[in-house]
């Protein structure tokens, strides 16, 4: 009783937060005190400590941190909700096939996904930024290429469970055609499970696209992302400790706020799952 | 349709046999049934748990678990051999000629449509009606199970409906598309008893408005005293006992139908209450279906057992018209 008290409290904070950041990234445009790339090359504007000016400083450009990290936060989250959205769409479907039609087909789908597993993600990604290059929208693809198997493992689990439902069984015995069943049946009822397994997956991408901004292999300078700022700050770290500081922070809260909201779903579909048996 | 038969008898099955396969053995479920069902009449099926009921059921849907197989048989419906026809064929009967109500009727609904959709989708599925008139037909037939205000009912979600409700929406979804054959497996065990008379008192007005032919599957002989116009004993995957409802009762032949009769407590017309008998015999296990003797199954706990009822299989033996037993002793235990 007093657990699933904290675990809401837990989706609450985590959403609120969550909330906030897709705000301030929405209305970027209104709120960012300055251009995030606007320069200020001379000396005393170079570098700045965080001051009432600038509130988390400025870069070795001169460049205004609290403007670039906001702006960051668009490509940033952006990118990972994208990234989530194929990688879902492509897990689900894919699992649930396997999981749907069962039997050999199954074992051979789900080997693939094993052999996905196997790959070394960042060596993964480096390659396919390599061959296809680094804009957006082939970003997107690559890191939803390393980020759909768990979630094809999860949605073929459940629907191996769900094709031996009671209702299951039902509406094959009022005649419905199999495709039917599988939309209407089988497959609305994994969303509790794809979703608790969406929100923990956003998470990972966030961290993921720092990662790789962060190596150079992602979104290249000037753009501002969480993971490039960091990057810039990185050779600044013992005298300028902001640069890389701030936008490690928005890397924390979304994260934390997605990972409170992922576990508060996982253990309310769980208690779903023993109340019905 | 084959002239020879008689017109009202809408299901006719001949010696159906059902094995479920595992790497090392093979269970027989149903062995060597044969029953027919007619128009407007209740054919009630009863035997303990595990005696192959259910599986009985699913075999007339053809929609057994992968490792169940139709060995043997014919199901005529109609004159039209179930057990040889396509799965396609299979699909367009099913819920449109045949109707199911499952076993755990509670949890056959879908949990994520509302129930009115369940039930139209069925119209629009068989009859290729519209929207509308899918509809308005699902309103009629949650009208015709005495649910109340249709209307309502009729956009709710299965979890917001009360057992009894959803008992009489599994009733619905089995009927709507007016079915000629009624299976019912187990149709009042998952609720009250306070329940089960209004839900049987339901079916069989529906039985006689529809003319429905009924395959009642229970292991309640109360149930079954109130609803069948027939009944079959099964044991052991075979049918022991099969007769009319009356002769059955009060005429048992087979030890076992006695022995069930004996531990149910009744009130017959001139008997009054009688006491509850546990049931007797030396051996009280249910048969292993992997590993039947060679004779009867029911030997090992049989009281009036024979030396020659471990060897040798009895058949079906007609001892009044309509009424046949699978016993060697059948001749004298009358």
């Amino acid at each position: 009783m007093r657990n699933e008290r904290v675990m809401q409290i837990r989706v609450k904070v985590g959403s609120a937060l969550l909330g906030l950041l897709f705000v301030l990234s929405a209305t970027v445009s209104w709120i960012a005190p300055q251009d995030p790339d606007r320069q200020h090359l001379e000396t005393s504007g170079r570098l700045q400590a965080p001051s009432v000016s600038h509130p988390f400083g400025t870069d070795q450009l001169g460049r205004d941190v609290l403007s670039r990290v906001l702006h960051g936060s668009r490509i940033s989250l952006g990118l990972a909700l994208i990234t989530m959205l194929l990688a879902v769409i492509l897990g689900t479907s894919y699992g649930a096939l396997s999981g749907y039609v069962g039997g050999a087909t199954d074992r051979i789908l789900m080997r693939f996904v094993d052999l996905f597993l196997t790959f070394p993600l960042i060596f993964f990604v480096a390659t396919c930024i390599a061959l296809f290059g680094n804009q957006l929208s082939i970003m997107a693809i690559i890191l939803a290429l390393t980020a759909w198997m768990d979630i094809a493992r999860l949605v073929r689990g459940d629907v191996l469970v769900l094709k031996r439902e009671n209702f299951v069984l039902r509406a094959r015995t009022s005649g419905l055609p199999v495709w039917r069943i599988f939309l209407r049946y089988v497959l609305p009822a994994t969303l509790p499970t794809v979703t608790a397994a969406a929100v923990l997956r956003m998470a990972d991408l966030i961290l993921i696209e720092s990662a790789m901004s962060f190596l150079g292999l992602g979104v290249q300078p000037p753009t501002a992302t969480w993971g490039t700022i960091l990057k810039d700050g990185r050779h600044f770290l013992s005298d300028a400790w902001w640069l890389a500081f701030f936008p490690g922070v928005a890397i924390l809260l979304a994260c934390l706020s997605l990972y409170l909201i992922g576990e508060g779903f996982q253990k309310h579909t769980a208690k779903q799952i023993q109340s019905v048996r | 349709m084959q002239k020879q038969s008689d017109k009202s008898e809408i299901l006719h099955v001949s010696r159906l046999s059902v094995h479920y396969h595992d790497q090392k053995s093979v269970v027989r479920a149903v062995d060597d049934v044969s029953f027919s069902v007619k128009k407007g009449q209740t054919l009630a099926v009863v035997g303990e748990s595990g005696c192959g009921k259910s599986t009985l059921a699913l075999s007339l849907f053809r929609l057994l678990p992968p490792a169940g197989q139709l060995v043997s048989g014919q199901i005529l419906l109609h004159g039209q051999d179930l057990a040889t026809k396509s799965e396609k064929y299979m699909q367009a009967i099913r819920g449109k000629e045949i109707g199911l109500i499952l076993q755990d009727a509670l949890s056959a609904l879908n949990p994520v449509l509302r129930i009115g959709t369940q039930i139209a989708e069925l119209y629009q599925h068989h009859f290729r009606d519209d929207r509308r008139n899918a509809k308005r037909k699902a309103l009629d037939m949650l009208a015709k199970v005495s649910l109340p205000n249709v209307e309502r009912t009729y956009t709710l979600y299965p979890h917001q409906l009360s057992g009894g409700q959803r008992q009489r929406v599994a009733i619905a979804l089995a009927l709507a598309c007016k079915p000629k054959l009624l299976v019912a497996d187990e149709p009042t065990t998952a609720l009250d008893v306070s329940l089960q008379n209004g839900i049987l008192a339901l079916l069989s007005n529906l039985q006689q408005e529809m003319g429905l032919a009924v395959l009642l599957i229970s292991h309640d002989l109360g149930v079954v005293a109130q609803m069948a116009d027939q009944i079959a004993v099964m044991y052991a995957g075979r049918i022991v006992e099969q007769g009319p409802s009356a002769d059955v009762f009060q005429l048992p032949v087979h030890p076992y139908t006695k022995m069930l009769l004996e531990a149910m407590p009744r009130m017959l017309p001139g008997q009054g209450f009688k006491k509850t008998y546990r049931i007797s015999g030396q051996n009280h296990e249910v048969p292993d279906l992997r590993n039947l003797p060679a004779g009867c199954a029911f030997a090992p706990r049989c009281p009036l057992r024979l030396p020659a009822c471990s060897d040798i299989l009895p058949t079906e033996t007609a001892i009044r018209s309509n009424h046949i037993v699978r016993c060697l002793q059948s001749g004298q235990n009358q």
